[in-house]
């Protein structure tokens, strides 16, 4: 489960990203963050995998309190997949790039080898594993920016706009393996359509804030509520 | 990393001097720093006088300055300490603490890197980043030079901001001591090392489609004005009058 | 290794600004040779990537503190001397007056410091050298690594002389050295570490950013960098076993007059000038000054090692190469002037 409470941040240059965000994600639940750009969605991201603490107001992760102390420990519980996988996958080889988090967490060798090339099979990249990341395709970029997280067996996966450049295909391919995971799944996402896919539940941010929950059908059927906040119904469900 | 907000533009009266006199004056008062003897503590402290009041008249924030004084480099902490420590000839008494020549000489160390850092804090605050380089091309800098200044400057915060993404990823995947060794970190450099270069291939064809030449120089040369000459003549004046009254003749 | 204004003299700074204005000048001379728009865009980016990569950190193995890259050779490698040179000094321009990490009046210092020896000496001496035009790892390690820490050194080592000349330091030079040198030989090993490593990458994935640059000519800096070594080593450590014997002209002298020196004369000019030389002299008689109880701090009786002497070797060499360098630039400028107005 992931709470947060009264949670607020300002950064150095005085802008206020987070006001007073209450919110909270049960385990094995989808929820999404949806919001217009500078909405805070990043930020708040960054706030549930430890990589920021609270300024104030609290986060919690599975019962752990976000503080500088339990920053490593939050990393462990939650995976975050980059908007660019340019910025995540920095190793000559793909394979050690995958094997980066899970020889760092000090997992089983062998085990951790097993469920990688699980992964890469799986996303069709195991005929791709001795390549540079920077050779791969935008596509295959996102999914080996999956394999790396996936692959440290997270209980919550996080993820920034994850079908920003792929194709259509890939995109299906996406949504098929997140319906497979059993992990809680929190993602931003300015494609609503893939929200409306993948999500069971949505939190609207506006200018720091939550401005409505609740269930995707109902949130992302809402044309007035979307507007009010800077958004626009689902592709699926325009005239 | 976004470029910070005092890099951005100013406006045209933050400075009554023109971009390259700015330039000069800073210049001339520096020299004027360093060229106080290594024992004259009160010059160095009159000379203190004036970035302060540079602060003040053009509202730049104290807070900023302040905090990025604190960061003392260790090189001139240590410069001071080996002055305390080789330098222990008494010079005065005062209120029962005997004033050896180090500790003056420390302080002087310390004063001036405050005063001189000052100094460049209050201009690169006050000189948006554009200016500064009109102001070189003014004072005969090469333009491939002034060229390159520009597009370091214009492309160090975004590929900042890269460098940090890339520290992050590899951060969140490091536990304990495991993950931020000099190979991988290598690996990162590398990766962000191919992508600038790539990058800079895109850059110059985005360039080259708007007529791009080896020059990014796009300004009418600026001229020394009567109030550029009258206000570096004033600042000039100020700071030698500081240098008379304050360093006493050998 | 950046210095602060409060460091120098303005003699020391003002003179630093010139030789390395008058490199940058030289730099771009050569630079804007071929025109070429697409190098200058790459030289920009280059420059600004060195400043991206010092904000990524790493743990240096055994000490538990972090170090970040320096760049320099790094982008030598990548750009070649002249274009290499020309970035450096751009960044800690910027660095300088937008940053404040190091000194106005000291950039000229921390430009020569930090940019002159790995462009100009350590990667063409040593780096072109040792690698030559292969990317075989060993190779490119043992040119990373001793090139990064030639350069390191001789930047700490200038940084030492260049503050002590400027007289605002009580530091004593021998002690100043003993303390710079070692640390900065530490961080050049780890600098090339780094330095090696970026370059393997590099050279894995992207082999042809490492190509960029005119092939070596037949080892011709082979011979150069054999005798700069025999120098230093030279100077540095075979000085500590000369005679003590007097030489020639001192044995004749004693011969004649009983005394291996004759003392001079006392005219005002030869007082000035003899005042002058030993204020300057920062190493007399090829050593650490004495220290006010008469003592020197310098050698263990017993032992040969004499850091006074290994110094005055190290520094003397280097200046008399810098000097003779200078010297050679200049006069083969001229000659290439009067070449060309005579066609």
């Amino acid at each position: 489960m992931i709470e947060t409470e009264g949670l607020s941040f300002t950064y150095d240059d005085g802008t206020k990203a987070l006001q007073h965000i209450t919110l909270r994600i049960r385990e094995g639940e989808s929820a999404g963050i949806i919001g217009t750009n500078g909405a805070g969605k990043s930020t708040l991201l960054n706030h549930l995998n430890g990589w920021f603490t609270p300024q104030s107001g609290t986060v919690t992760v599975d019962s752990i309190r976000s503080t500088k102390k339990s920053q490593e420990t939050l990393r462990r519980k939650v995976g975050l997949v980059f908007q660019n996988p340019d910025d995540q996958l920095f190793m000559t080889r793909l394979y050690d790039d995958i094997m980066f988090g899970p020889d760092n967490l000090g997992m089983h060798r062998k085990e951790s080898e097993a469920e990688a090339e699980r992964l890469l099979r799986n996303f069709g990249l195991w005929e791709l594993r001795e390549k540079p990341p920077s050779k791969l395709s935008q596509g295959q970029k996102r999914f080996a920016a999956f394999a790396a997280v996936l692959v440290m067996r997270p209980p919550i996966l996080v993820m920034d706009e994850p079908t920003s450049d792929l194709d259509p295909r890939n995109r299906k391919k996406l949504i098929s393996l997140l319906r497979s995971l059993s992990s809680t799944r929190i993602t931003v996402s300015h494609d609503l359509d893939f929200i409306w896919d993948t999500c069971d539940r949505v939190f609207v941010m506006n200018s720091g804030r939550i401005s409505a929950e609740g269930t995707t059908t109902d949130i992302l059927a809402d044309r007035a509520l979307l507007e009010e906040n800077g958004l626009e119904l689902p592709i699926r469900l325009q005239d | 990393m976004s470029e910070p907000k005092h890099h951005a533009n100013r406006p045209e009266h933050a400075l009554p001097a023109g971009n390259r006199a700015s330039l000069g004056i800073l210049a001339i008062f520096i020299i004027f720093v360093v060229a106080v003897p290594k024992n004259n503590l009160p010059a160095v402290i009159a000379y203190g006088a004036f970035p302060l009041f540079v602060i003040t008249a053009s509202r730049i924030s104290l807070r900023l300055i302040m905090n990025r004084l604190l960061v003392i480099s260790p090189f001139v902490l240590f410069m001071a300490a080996g002055n305390l420590y080789f330098d222990r000839q008494p010079i005065f008494d005062a209120w029962n603490v005997s004033v050896t020549g180090g500790m003056i000489s420390a302080g002087v160390i310390a004063a001036k890197s405050f005063v001189t850092i000052s100094a460049l804090l209050v201009y690169s605050h006050s000189v948006p980043f554009h200016r500064f380089g009109n102001a070189l091309r003014a004072w005969g800098v090469p333009e491939l030079f002034a060229t390159q200044l520009q597009l370091v400057y214009r492309y160090s915060f975004m590929l900042g901001d890269e460098a940090r993404s890339l520290q992050k990823a590899r951060d969140l995947r490091s536990f304990g001591h495991k993950g931020k060794d000099i190979r991988t970190t290598a690996q990162l450099i590398g990766s962000l090392l191919v992508r600038s270069s790539l990058r800079a291939e895109k850059i110059y064809m985005a360039m080259s489609a708007r007529g791009f030449g080896n020059s990014l120089a796009s300004h009418q040369k600026e001229p020394f004005t009567m109030r550029d000459a009258i206000t570096v003549l004033l600042t000039t004046t100020g700071f030698l009058t500081v240098w008379i009254v304050f360093v006493p003749k050998p | 290794m950046h210095m602060s204004d409060a460091l120098i003299s303005p003699a020391v700074g003002g003179a630093f600004w010139a030789v390395s204005g008058g490199l940058i000048a030289w730099s771009i001379k050569k630079s804007s040779l071929d025109q070429d728009g697409r190098k200058t865009a790459l030289m920009g980016v280059l420059g600004a990537f060195v400043f991206a990569a010092q904000m990524i950190n790493f743990t240096i193995p055994g000490t538990g503190s972090s170090g970040h890259l320096g760049g320099g050779l790094l982008l030598t490698v990548l750009l070649g001397p002249h274009r290499a040179f020309i970035a450096l000094a751009s960044v800690l321009v910027i660095q300088s007056l937008f940053f404040a990490d190091g000194g106005l009046l000291a950039l000229g210092c921390n430009i020569f410091n930090l940019a002159f020896f790995p462009a100009f000496l350590a990667y063409p001496f040593l780096y072109r050298t040792i690698a030559g035009n292969s990317l075989s790892p060993a190779r490119l390690g043992a040119a990373s690594m001793t090139a990064a820490t030639a350069g390191l050194l001789m930047g700490a080592c200038f940084v030492v002389l260049q503050t002590t000349v400027s007289g605002i330091s009580e530091l004593p030079f021998g002690t100043f050295m003993l303390f710079m040198l070692p640390i900065h030989f530490a961080i050049g090993i780890v600098e090339g570490l780094v330095t090696w490593a970026v370059v393997a990458f590099v050279a894995a994935t992207e082999p042809s950013l490492l190509t960029m640059q005119k092939k070596p000519e037949n080892k011709r800096f082979l011979t150069p960098a054999v005798f700069i070594l025999m120098a230093l080593v030279t100077g540095g450590t075979l000085a500590w076993f000369a005679s003590s014997h007097p030489d020639g002209l001192e044995w004749s002298m004693a011969r004649v007059s009983g005394r291996e020196e004759i003392e001079g004369r006392h005219e005002p000019v030869h007082g000035m000038l003899s005042s002058i030389q030993e204020k300057i002299a920062f190493l007399p008689d090829y050593g650490f000054r004495s220290t006010g109880d008469g003592t020197s701090d310098s050698s263990d009786p017993v032992s040969p090692v004499n850091p006074g002497t290994s110094v005055s070797g190290i520094a003397g060499s280097l200046m008399v190469l810098v000097l003779a360098g200078a010297i050679g630039l200049f006069t083969g400028a001229g000659r290439r002037k009067t070449e060309k107005t005579g066609e």
